[in-house]
């Protein structure tokens, strides 16, 4: 059975028409069946540019990401740099912010203010910033 | 700003999912921002320039 509902697809196929450069979905988890990996799988199907991996967990540290923040989807932009990362499922409120996150990402969409790129592009160590959020 | 600079990742954290992390971090209400493990916290949704302001009382510079 589908997780995504026929609307919801057709709309999510409406907006990944403005997908411009291919972005790859990286799914990392512990593997075996899940909704997760379905719901990805069906997502990487409604466009041409969008692609999907799934990633063992073992290959966890590889993305810089720790076991305890499995499951982490992973957005991976045309320069191979992950931009965007989901830990847990990207349900609810944030399942919008992924679909647009995809979108942005492809059409390197940047709408901050000169001086915050200014201060980004002094930045000499990472930073790592995590939002929590809840699915409601 | 994940998008525009390689030293930033950006992650979406569901708080409900990993009872650790927000307990680690003592959240509380959402959206909370967290930088760099806990050397800058941000609550609600707040401006562009206030993240920027955080960031650097963070990380310096």
């Amino acid at each position: 059975m589908a997780i995504l509902p026929a609307n919801v697809k057709q709309q999510v196929e409406e907006m990944f028409s403005e997908i411009q450069a291919p972005v790859k979905m990286i799914l990392v988890d512990e593997g075996g069946s899940s909704e997760l990996d379905q719901l990805m799988t069906e997502l990487g199907a409604l466009s041409d540019k969008l692609s999907y991996e799934r990633v063992p967990a073992t290959g966890a540290t590889g993305y810089g990401l720790a076991e305890e923040v499995l499951p982490s989807i992973l957005l991976e932009g045309p320069d191979g740099i992950s931009r965007a990362r989901f830990t847990g499922a990207p349900a609810g409120h944030e399942f919008g912010v992924l679909i647009q996150d995809i979108i942005d990402i492809s059409q390197g969409s940047i709408t901050l203010s000169d001086a915050t790129k200014q201060y980004l592009s002094s930045l000499t160590e990472d930073i790592h910033l995590q939002v929590f959020t809840t699915p409601t | 700003m994940a998008m525009y600079s390689p030293h930033v990742i950006a992650e979406m954290v569901d708080a409900n999912e990993f009872w650790d992390l927000t307990r680690k971090h003592n959240v509380r209400g959402v959206p909370k921002t967290v930088i760099n493990d806990g050397k800058g916290y941000l609550e609600g949704a707040v401006p562009e320039e206030h993240l920027v302001r955080a960031m650097k009382n963070a990380v310096g510079a």
